[in-house]
């Protein structure tokens, strides 16, 4: 690590801010790196832009409120997040730096849409018409609520069972391509950047848009952003609420595998609402929780306070990391979040090891057949369709899940060394 | 001296599920 000397000058790459209560949000929107640091840490950041060095930098700082300030340290940590780059160091690194080292497949950008057109598509002209389409199918479900389907939809009692199977899967993508896409435009509208990739939470494959340069922007349109999933799923949800609606009643008159079809696409996107609500994951719910706790970084600060406890457990205190910078009350709704966590992990590897898991054996089971060239039960185009479906979607999102939790694990070592030594620097 | 305290923001990556 280099040592900033007092007299060094740095360069301070590009950057966007924002007021937000006390703290100023600062961000490197090419690498989708957010920093919230107090607001007169943008004073020291915008006299060492002008050239300043470290040392003049902290007699400015004096002179105006009074008490030393630990210029020197500030920049370390600047350095370490690629907001500034010290003298005689080669430039920092230009790969979005996610502590979470969440990797994703490939990125796909949003950014072709223009602002205004999003402003148009997620503004009231389009939420009002959209709400009273909502509120008018929750009238119809409790007026019938025969209409909201079962898993047994899915056996498609009576239809083509593998063609309508695909096809559904094939209207469940299209769902979800939507409800990102909804994510996208809100984002979008309020000039923020916003890329389309696939990643995992634990082991659910997902379909993921980054849009963390929503923080730049109020509180209102970052609430905005992760209801707009919602809305679109309870909008479309409700067309074809009223569409099985009409065929109940007889009001139309449809063949029978579209509506075996609408009920098992209704399904998909009921589970798709209801996915969302596992919170202990950063799932839409999550986010409006977190940014109504005004929380900084809810899930990576609770996982941390978690290992802390399990290195103070096993004697290992002096590898602690230490959560000191966090603000009490903020410390509370950590160690509340937590359970969640915990309770959250245990509900879902309960749900792998005893539904997932002996699925995937069956199905696992019988492409080992089929390898050795025995009788399987492939030989039903049924079971062949469900077999393929899930050990893609199910076996990916496992196959993710085990890369990310590596790669993080890696990346988080690293990291704690290196704030482990800045930690030691700071003290000695 | 004082230190000034940087946080991390986390990042916002909004999910939906393939596996339904």
């Amino acid at each position: 690590m280099a040592v900033n000397t007092a007299e060094s000058v740095v360069t301070v790459r590009p950057f966007v801010s924002t007021v937000d209560g006390s703290d100023v949000i600062i961000g490197d929107t090419d690498r989708k790196v957010y920093l919230a640091i107090p607001a007169e840490g943008l004073d020291i950041l915008n006299a060492l832009a002008e050239g300043r060095t470290i040392a003049e930098t902290a007699r400015i700082y004096e002179r105006k409120h009074g008490e030393p300030v630990d210029v020197e340290d500030f920049v370390a940590v600047l350095a370490d997040e690629g907001f500034v780059t010290r003298g005689g160091e080669p430039e920092a690194a230009t790969e979005p730096a996610h502590q979470h080292a969440h990797r994703t497949v490939k990125r796909w950008s949003f950014d072709w849409i223009p602002p205004a057109t999003a402003r148009r598509l997620t503004g009231p002209a389009v939420i009002l018409p959209g709400l009273a389409v909502i509120l008018t199918a929750v009238a119809l479900v409790i007026a019938e609520p025969g209409l909201i389907p079962g898993p047994r939809v899915l056996l498609f009692e009576g239809g083509n069972f593998a063609i309508l199977t695909v096809v559904s899967v094939t209207l469940a993508m299209i769902g979800l391509s939507l409800h990102e896409l909804a994510h996208a435009l809100a984002a979008r509208s309020v000039g923020v950047s916003a890329t389309l990739g696939i990643s995992n939470l634990m082991y659910v494959l997902v379909a993921q848009t980054d849009i963390s340069g929503i923080w730049m922007a109020s509180k209102r349109a970052r609430y905005k952003a992760f209801l707009a999933g919602f809305f679109v799923d309870a909008f479309f949800g409700s067309l074809l609420v009223a569409f099985l609606f009409a065929t109940r009643r007889n009001l139309i008159d449809v063949p029978n595998w579209a509506s075996l079809l609408a009920s098992a696409a209704l399904l998909t996107f009921l589970v798709r609402i209801g996915f969302q609500f596992f919170f202990y994951l950063r799932t839409d719910v999550y986010y409006v929780i977190a940014t109504a706790l005004n929380c900084r970084n809810l899930m990576s600060d609770t996982e941390r306070f978690l290992s802390n406890g399990i290195k103070r457990l096993t004697f290992r205190r002096h590898k602690v990391i230490s959560q000191a910078g966090i603000p009490r009350r903020e410390m509370r709704k950590i160690r509340a979040y937590a359970a969640v966590w915990v309770f959250g992990r245990v509900f879902g590897l309960v749900a792998l090891i005893f539904t997932i898991l002996p699925m995937l054996w069956v199905y696992l089971e019988q492409f080992v057949l089929l390898a050795m060239g025995e009788p399987t039960r492939f030989s039903s185009a049924d079971f062949a369709t469900v077999a393929v479906l899930a050990a893609l979607l199910n076996g990916g999102g496992l196959a993710m899940w085990g890369r990310n939790l590596w790669r993080g694990w890696r990346r988080r070592r690293v990291e704690d060394a290196r704030t482990l030594a800045r930690q030691a620097a700071a003290a000695g | 001296m004082k230190k000034l305290v940087v946080r991390k923001l986390e990042p916002i990556k909004t999910s939906a599920n393939a596996d339904c």
